[in-house]
């Protein structure tokens, strides 16, 4: 079954859904009609690029081009991961890109060699999407992780301190902090993967039956990519947590900033 | 023993300490006092190195404190910070916390040896069983100090441990400091009575 292609014309009339929400954001004021229109413009405009470039990656379909491209989408997530937690880029750049390169990897050669299994696993119809996606996941689970783990470490430096002087190894005064990061980054997502399907479907499923696939084929691959995210997300924010306390704490365990 | 030698600790581009010497002996009482504002807390936040002097070296038995000798020292340090609230729902876990650390496991009290502190604190059993909001300032200060003496750390380092106290569970705390006859005990104080209980007083000031 071929996928509906949506006309030009027709994507114009989808836009005009646009008029009510910005309506009501100007009439309340919210101060919000900019940028929304800016972030409809942007992912336009994002979007027709990458699936130009897409096109063009598939056609390739060279394992160096494909690897350039995801340490490239890597670069882009390590630097959005700090600009929104607002911790020091040039201190902890490295950091973040290796646990989110390390994380990447493992899970790409899990995933795709042992479960999809595709013919080659660098193909980029298969390499460059799931990491695309993982990669999507791994960003917001870092984020709110690092903002909890640096927040509630400035906001209770008393109880690592207290735990410090008292004993504890350097990972011990740290695992309260590390508890509430992965609590607080891992709760949504284990809330959501349990109502899949009850009450919302996933993006990837929808897409591949709109793009043709049968829904038990979708669904196969919906169940292993929420696996998939779930523990390639862990994995990266444990590293991230890892690898970025060797570079934000001194070696009397004090924190840089 | 511990040793400050010729420490000079610098604040804001101003010294707050300049070329302090002083030695505490094994097993001595020691309380730091003078005027605010004059390094006392600096001082004893020194010990576990969780503030470094810009000049002069801290000694623990002859032994450098420095980043490869700093965790071994913590390993023999109770530290009581100034008056603060931590994170623990109940007073129960708020006890059992340091003694979840690999390191303090084996010194883990009883419920009976804690209500014998207790006791000796002027404190009410049943506050055992309260939630951490539902005690006052001066029941968690004498709590931390008992937390503080039953790790039985070779060190005890106590920043302004009867802020929060009336004058009878004063005399219950200095009467309990000076019965930790094994440890080296430095202290911070700006209460008069507290003070003068001790032989060794270090005057911190211009």
């Amino acid at each position: 079954m071929e996928t509906i292609n949506i006309g030009y014309g027709h994507m114009a009339l989808g836009f005009l859904l646009l008029i009510i929400p910005t309506y009501f954001l100007y009439r309340y004021r919210t101060g919000l009609v900019k940028d929304t229109l800016w972030a409809a413009l942007r992912m336009t405009v994002q979007l027709f690029f990458i699936g130009f470039y897409l096109e063009y990656l598939f056609l390739w379909d060279s394992v160096w081009i494909n690897l350039l491209w995801v340490l490239f989408m890597i670069a882009i997530a390590s630097s959005t991961v700090l600009k929104r937690t607002k911790l020091p880029q040039k201190m902890l750049f490295m950091a973040v890109a290796v646990a989110f390169l390390v994380s990447l990897l493992i899970i790409d050669f899990y995933f795709l060699g042992l479960v999809v299994r595709p013919e080659k696993i660098f193909t980029a119809r298969y390499f460059v999407p799931i990491s695309g996606m993982i990669l999507g996941n791994m960003l917001s689970a870092n984020v709110i992780a690092l903002n909890s783990f640096y927040g509630s470490l400035n906001r209770e430096r008393q109880l690592y301190l207290y735990l410090l002087g008292n004993g504890a190894s350097p990972g011990e005064s740290l695992a309260p902090f590390m508890r509430e990061a992965l609590i607080k980054s891992f709760n949504p997502t284990i809330a959501s993967m349990a109502v899949m399907g009850l009450i919302a479907l996933p993006g990837t499923m929808t897409g591949q039956i709109l793009g043709g696939s049968s829904p038990s084929v979708a669904i196969k691959y919906q169940i292993m990519l929420m696996i998939t995210i779930f523990a390639s997300s862990l994995i990266s924010v444990l590293l991230t947590l890892w690898i970025s306390r060797r570079k934000t704490f001194d070696r009397y365990g004090m924190m840089r900033f | 023993m511990i040793e400050f030698d010729n420490l000079t600790f610098i604040y804001d581009n101003k010294p707050l300490m300049q070329h302090f010497t002083c030695c505490i002996a094994r097993g001595e009482k020691a309380v730091l006092y003078g005027p605010s504002g004059h390094g006392k807390s600096t001082l004893l936040a020194s010990v576990p190195g969780f503030v470094l002097p810009d000049e002069g070296t801290i000694r623990i038995d002859g032994r450098t404190l420095d980043a490869t000798t700093v965790q071994q020292v913590r390993r023999r340090t109770a530290w009581l910070p100034q008056e603060f609230t931590l994170p623990y729902d109940t007073i129960q876990e708020l006890i059992e916390a340091p003694f979840r650390l690999r390191a303090n496991q084996s010194q883990k009290p009883t419920r009976a040896t804690v209500m014998e502190h207790f006791d000796r604190l002027g404190l009410e059993p049943e506050l055992y069983d309260k939630r951490s909001i539902e005690i006052s300032g001066g029941q968690r200060q004498r709590i931390m100090l008992m937390i503080a003496a039953l790790l039985h750390k070779e060190i005890v380092l106590l920043d302004e441990p009867t802020s929060a106290l009336d004058p009878d569970s004063i005399t219950r705390v200095i009467d309990y400091i000076r019965s930790l006859h094994e440890a080296t005990v430095l202290m911070v104080s700006h209460d008069a009575r507290f003070i003068d209980s001790f032989d060794r007083k270090i005057y911190i000031g211009d």
